[in-house]
C-alpha cells in the first residue's frame, strides 16, 4: 500500500500541537510584518503556510554557528570530578554530569520537528547527509538528524527567483523526504518516504484518510501547474561541460572571486562545516 | 493538569529577535538565535532594506563578542595596588562625590564627557542631559568628532543639515556613483552591495580614492589623486562643469545663493592646474565632470577620505558645491551621501551629544531652544559651546580639565597621537570609563562601570541613511552590567537630579517632545516594519526618504567658497612616505568587539602596513618583513605587506591593532571649523626593523 494521506486543513493545528509534545515545534512565523523566521512556534496558529518559497535555510538546526561539543573539568591535579555540575551551555540540563571521565558529552539530543520546509531545503539535506553521513560519521550531525523530522510542502508558487526545476531538487520530490505535504486548497496530499515519517502519521491514524481518484487528480493538476510558474529555467549541464572542457578562462573565476565581500555566509547558509 | 505547557517549551527551546547590527552605520537588519537564554548565532533579514538577506563577515559574527568572558560583570574601583570589585552603589557614591566635589571646587566646565555612537539614541539623549541638566557643563562630545565632524559643520552651512540625503535602496536605481574617499565595499559592504548591483544594472562608476580599493576594482573611472588634495580634484571637475557649460543653471537660480563669488574663485582651478596638485589626468578630471553633469540620477558618496583632513569642512562644503552646481540633489537617486562608520554616530549627533548643540541641532546659543530645554529640564543650562574631543584632551594635558567621563569609547585607541593622549589621562584627577571591556582607556581609570551590549537592552540606533531602527533585547544582563542608560539614570539620581523613566520608550516619548525631526519617533511605531527614516516631525508622517526635496532644510543651498590648503604635514627629506590609515573589513575600530571575535582575529591576526613595490624594492622590504614606521610622535613595528594597492610614497596601516597602534603616529592637527584631526595624512619614515 501506497504510504498517501489526506489530512483536512482544520485538522492541521491539532496534528502540529500532537507533534509538540514530542519535541520542539519549529515553523516558518512572521515577525511584526518583517522576515519569515524559523523558530520554535508558541502559538500554533502564527504558523505561516502560505510563505514565499524561499526561507532561510533550516541547515542551522543542523549545524549551529555556535555548537559546544564537550566541556572537560580540570584542576591542578589534572581531570577531576567536580561536586555540583554547573549547567552553562545551553544543551546541557542539570541531571548529567561530568561522569568518572571528568568530560561533560554536550551533544544535543533534542527531539525537533521542523515544519513548512521547502523540497529545495530537503534536496540539500540530503546532500548534507552524504557529506557527514557516508564514509566518517560526524557523530554531532547524525544526533541530530536523528532527531529532527523534516514535513516539507511543495510550492505551488515558486518565487521570480526560484529555479530548482532545472536541478531536480522541486518543487515535488519523489524521495527523500520524511513527510511531504502538498496543499489542495482545502486539504493536504500527505506522502511520507522516511521510516520516521511513516511512523509519525500511523502514530495518529485516526486524522488521516486515504486519498481517493479525485485527490490523485487535483495532486497532479497542483504540480503540474506549479511546474508551469517557474520564470527561471537553470541547466547545470552547458556551464559543466565549460568547465570540464576548460573553455573558462582564469579572469572569469577572478571576476567571480572580486565580487566576494568575504563575509562567510555561504559557511552558514550552505553545506560546509567550519570549526575554529 | 495541562501537559502542553508552552511557557516550559518557551524555555528551551529557539528564539530569534530582530535586532540591528552593532558594527557599522549600515544598520543591517539581523536576527540574533537565542537557545535557552544564550545567544548563539546570528542570520541576516531577508527583507530589510538595507541588507537584504546578506551580511558582512562582522555581521555574521556580530553574536560572538556579546558573550565573551572578557565582559566587565562588576563595577571596579581603583586602589593602590590596581582594580577591585565594588558594589553598584559604592562605585556610583564615589563618582557622585567625586564628579560633585570636582564641579564645586573647579567649577562645571573641569569635567569632560565623552558619549558613545555605539550606544542607543536614548542613551546619548541621557547622558547629554547629565552633562547640561545634572554637571551643567557643555563640554560633552563622542567620536562623531574624529570622523564626520566635517559633514555635521559643512553640510549644515550648505544645507541646513548634515545627513546623507538619499536612502540606500535607491542607490542601485542611479546611473552615475561618484565615490570619492570611501572603501565602501570593505568598510560599508552592504552598501557597497547595492552600488555593485547598480554597476550590474548600467550605471557608471568613478572613484576617487589614492588606493586601489576593492570599490575602485569595479570603478569605470579611478581617479588616484594625491591624499589631501581633495579640495582641489573637487574644484577642478567644477570648473570643467561650469566652462563647458553643464552647470543646471535653473537650479542655481532658484534654489540657491552665493553662486557669484563661488564662480570666481573655480576660475583659478582649470583642469591644467589640476593636474599638477593632484596628478590626476587632466582629461580624466575632463571625462568625470562631463559624466557626473549631464547624466541625471547621480549620487555622490564619501567617508573618511573627505572628512579626516585639516580642510575636512573644506572637502565636504566642495562636495555640496558640486551637487548644487549640477542640481543632483532633492530627489531620488540623486543627492550627497556621507556614508556614517558607526551603528548609532548619526544618532548620538541628532541626540546632541555634541559641545554645541541639544539634541535635533538646535544651537545652545539660541536663547529660544535653550529656554525649552530648560524649562523641560527645570535647570538652568550653560550657555557657551563646550569642548571638543581634542580640545579637552588638551585642557586634560595642562591641567584645565580635571575630569572624564567616558562612556563606551577608547580615546588611547581612537584619537591622533596617542603619546600625548596618555599625558593627557595621567593628567586627569578623576577618571570614569562605562564600557562592556575593558581596554586601553580603563587602564587609567578610577572608576569602571560595566555596561550591557546591544544585545541585553532596549532602544534605538540611527543608521546613515536616518533610519530610526529598535533594538531586540535578546538575552539577560551579564553579572551585574547595565545598560548605559540605566547606569547614567541612577548616577544623576545620586547627584541629586531626579532622572527616572520607565523604559527606553519613555526618553524617546521626551526626545520626541524636545526634538523637531524626531517628532513622530515612538518606540510603538518603530516595533513593525524596519523604522522611521527622520525627519519625522509628527506622529502620522511616514519618515523621509531623500532630503531637501523642493527647499533645502535652511531655505536656499549656499555656496561657499573653498581655497584648497596643502595638509598639515607632508612628506620630507626625514620623513619622506606619506601615511594614511583607515580600516579593514575584518576588523573594526579600536577592536575592543572584532578582536574578541574567533573568525575576524583568524582571518585578520596581526597589523600589516601596506607599501607599494617600488618603495619595498628600494628599502629591501620583502613580504612580512618587520619593518619600523615613525613619524615625529612615535613610532612602531608593523609586518609589511607589499601590494600595489597602496600608490608610491605612500604607505597605509590600519588602526585596529593596539599592539602597533597607528595613531601613536598620526597627527593631531585639526580642521579649525570641524576641530577634526588629520588621521589621513601625515608624514613617516621606514626602515627595516632589526631582526
Amino acid at each position: 500500500m501506497k504510504n498517501e494521506w489526506i489530512l483536512e486543513k482544520n485538522h492541521l493545528s491539532y496534528w502540529l500541537r500532537q507533534l509538540r509534545k514530542a519535541g520542539d515545534l519549529i515553523g516558518p512565523l512572521r515577525d511584526k510584518g518583517r522576515d519569515i523566521v524559523f523558530r520554535s512556534v508558541d502559538q500554533i496558529h502564527e504558523v505561516v503556510l502560505d510563505s514565499p518559497a524561499s526561507l532561510p535555510s533550516p541547515k542551522e538546526f543542523l549545524l549551529p554557528q555556535y555548537d559546544p561539543m564537550l566541556r572537560l573539568k580540570v584542576t591542578s591535579d589534572g581531570v577531576n570530578l567536580p561536586s555540583k555540575p554547573q549547567p552553562v551551555s545551553p544543551n546541557v540540563h542539570m541531571k548529567e554530569s561530568y561522569g568518572k571521565t571528568g568530560v561533560l558529552d554536550l551533544m544535543d539530543k533534542k527531539k525537533r520537528v521542523i515544519f513548512g520546509v521547502r523540497s529545495c531545503d530537503i534536496s540539500a539535506i540530503r546532500l548534507l547527509d552524504r557529506f557527514y553521513l557516508e564514509g566518517y560519521r560526524d557523530p554531532y550531525y547524525e544526533q541530530r538528524r536523528k532527531n529532527t523530522l523534516f514535513i516539507s510542502i511543495v510550492c505551488n508558487n515558486p518565487d521570480p527567483t526560484c529555479f530548482c526545476i532545472g536541478l531536480g531538487t522541486g518543487p515535488y520530490l519523489e524521495k527523500g523526504f520524511d513527510i511531504q505535504l502538498t496543499d489542495l486548497g482545502n486539504r493536504y496530499f500527505v506522502q511520507t518516504a522516511s521510516a520516521e515519517g511513516i511512523k509519525t502519521v500511523k502514530g495518529i491514524s485516526f486524522l488521516f484518510s486515504r486519498p481517493r481518484k479525485t485527490d490523485y487528480d487535483d495532486q497532479y493538476e497542483v504540480f503540474l501547474s506549479a511546474t508551469a510558474r517557474f520564470q527561471k529555467r537553470i541547466s547545470l549541464e552547458s556551464p559543466r561541460r565549460m568547465i570540464l572542457a576548460g573553455r573558462l578562462k582564469d579572469d572569469f573565476w577572478q571576476k567571480v572571486a572580486r565580487r566576494c565581500f568575504e563575509c562567510g555566509g555561504c559557511v552558514y547558509d550552505c553545506h560546509r562545516q567550519d570549526i575554529s | 493538569m495541562y501537559t502542553d505547557g508552552t511557557s516550559s517549551a518557551i524555555i528551551t527551546s529557539m528564539n530569534k529577535i530582530m535586532t540591528v547590527c552593532p558594527y557599522c552605520g549600515c544598520g543591517c537588519g539581523l536576527y540574533l538565535h537565542v537557545k535557552n537564554g544564550q545567544i548563539t548565532g546570528t542570520s541576516p533579514s531577508r527583507t530589510h532594506p538595507v541588507n537584504r538577506g546578506s551580511l558582512c563577515v562582522k555581521g555574521w559574527n556580530a553574536h560572538e563578542f556579546a558573550t565573551h568572558p572578557d565582559r566587565l560583570k562588576y563595577p571596579l574601583i581603583r586602589e593602590r595596588k590596581g582594580l577591585r570589585r565594588a558594589t553598584w552603589d559604592e562605585a556610583l557614591n564615589l563618582v557622585a562625590a567625586r564628579l560633585g566635589e570636582i564641579r564645586t571646587k573647579h567649577g562645571p566646565d573641569s569635567i569632560g564627557i565623552l558619549s558613545s555612537a555605539k550606544c542607543t539614541n536614548e542613551e546619548n539623549y541621557l547622558m547629554m542631559k547629565f552633562a547640561r541638566a545634572v554637571l551643567g557643563t557643555n563640554n560633552i562630545d563622542h567620536c562623531a568628532r574624529l570622523c564626520h565632524s566635517s559633514t555635521v559643520g559643512g553640510l549644515a552651512a550648505a544645507f541646513g543639515s548634515g545627513a546623507m540625503t538619499n536612502s540606500i535602496s535607491e542607490i542601485a536605481e542611479a546611473s552615475v556613483l561618484f565615490v570619492i574617499g570611501s572603501n565602501t565595499t570593505e568598510q560599508h559592504p552592504m552598501i557597497g552591495m547595492h552600488m555593485l548591483e547598480a554597476v550590474d544594472r548600467g550605471a557608471t562608476l568613478i572613484v576617487a580614492d589614492p588606493r586601489r580599493t576593492q570599490i575602485a576594482e569595479f570603478a569605470h573611472i579611478h581617479l588616484r589623486h594625491r591624499s589631501g588634495t581633495d579640495v582641489a580634484l573637487l574644484m577642478g571637475i567644477m570648473n570643467v562643469i561650469v566652462s563647458e557649460g553643464l552647470v543646471d543653471a535653473d537650479f542655481v537660480r532658484r534654489r540657491t545663493e552665493n553662486f557669484d563669488l563661488f564662480e570666481e574663485e573655480l576660475k583659478r582651478y582649470p583642469p591644467a592646474t589640476v593636474e599638477g596638485i593632484t596628478g590626476v589626468k587632466a582629461n580624466d578630471i575632463r571625462r568625470v565632470a562631463r559624466i557626473y553633469a549631464m547624466e541625471k540620477r547621480s549620487m555622490i558618496f564619501y567617508a573618511m577620505g573627505i572628512t579626516q583632513h585639516i580642510t575636512g569642512v573644506d572637502n565636504v562644503r566642495a562636495c555640496a558645491n558640486l551637487v548644487m552646481l549640477s542640481g543632483h540633489i532633492g530627489l531620488p537617486m540623486s543627492g550627497i551621501n556621507p556614508l556614517r562608520g558607526q551603528n548609532n554616530v548619526q544618532g548620538a549627533c541628532d541626540m546632541g551629544a555634541l559641545p554645541n548643540v541639544y539634541s535635533g541641532y538646535q544651537k545652545v546659543t539660541n536663547p529660544g531652544a535653550r529656554r525649552k530645554f530648560e524649562r523641560a529640564w527645570r535647570k538652568k543650562l550653560p550657555v557657551s559651546p563646550g569642548l571638543t574631543i581634542m580640545e579637552m584632551m588638551e585642557a586634560a594635558r595642562v591641567g584645565n580639565l580635571k575630569a572624564m567621563y567616558v562612556m563606551g569609547e577608547n580615546p588611547l585607541m581612537s584619537d591622533p597621537d596617542l603619546h600625548h593622549v596618555r599625558e593627557s589621562m595621567e593628567g586627569l584627577e578623576f577618571l570614569i570609563v562605562q564600557d562592556i571591556f575593558p581596554n586601553e582607556t580603563s587602564e587609567f581609570a578610577d572608576v569602571v562601570l560595566p555596561a550591557a551590549s546591544f544585545a541585553e537592552k532596549d532602544g534605538t540606533f540611527t543608521n546613515t541613511e536616518r533610519r530610526i531602527q529598535l533594538l531586540g533585547r535578546a538575552a539577560g544582563q551579564i553579572g551585574e552590567s547595565m545598560p548605559d542608560g540605566e547606569i547614567i539614570c541612577a548616577l544623576a539620581e545620586k547627584m541629586g537630579y531626579g532622572m527616572s523613566y520607565r523604559g527606553a520608550y519613555e526618553v524617546m516619548e521626551e526626545i520626541a517632545f524636545l526634538t523637531p525631526s524626531y517628532g513622530g519617533v515612538l518606540h510603538h511605531r518603530l516595533s513593525d516594519g524596519f523604522g522611521l527614516q527622520w525627519p519625522c516631525p509628527d506622529i502620522n508622517h511616514p519618515g523621509t526618504p531623500y532630503l531637501h526635496r523642493k527647499n533645502f532644510a535652511k531655505g536656499l543651498g549656499t555656496f561657499i567658497t573653498v581655497e584648497f590648503l596643502p595638509p598639515d604635514e607632508l612628506p620630507d627629506e626625514a620623513y619622506p612616505f606619506l601615511l594614511t590609515t583607515g580600516r579593514l573589513s575584518f576588523h573594526y575600530h579600536t577592536g575592543t568587539m572584532c578582536r574578541r571575535t574567533a573568525v575576524l582575529e583568524r582571518e585578520e591576526p596581526e597589523c600589516l602596513v601596506e607599501i607599494n613595490p617600488a618603495d619595498a624594492e628600494r628599502l629591501g622590504i620583502r613580504k612580512r618583513t618587520r619593518v619600523r614606521v615613525s613619524s615625529r610622535r612615535g613610532s612602531i613595528e608593523p609586518k609589511a605587506l607589499v601590494t600595489g594597492r597602496t600608490p608610491e610614497g605612500t604607505v597605509f596601516i590600519p588602526f585596529h591593532f593596539m599592539e602597533a597602534a597607528a595613531n601613536i603616529l598620526t597627527n593631531p592637527a585639526t580642521d579649525p571649523g570641524a576641530k577634526i584631526p588629520e588621521y589621513k595624512v601625515c608624514a613617516v619614515k621606514i626602515e627595516k626593523s632589526e631582526p
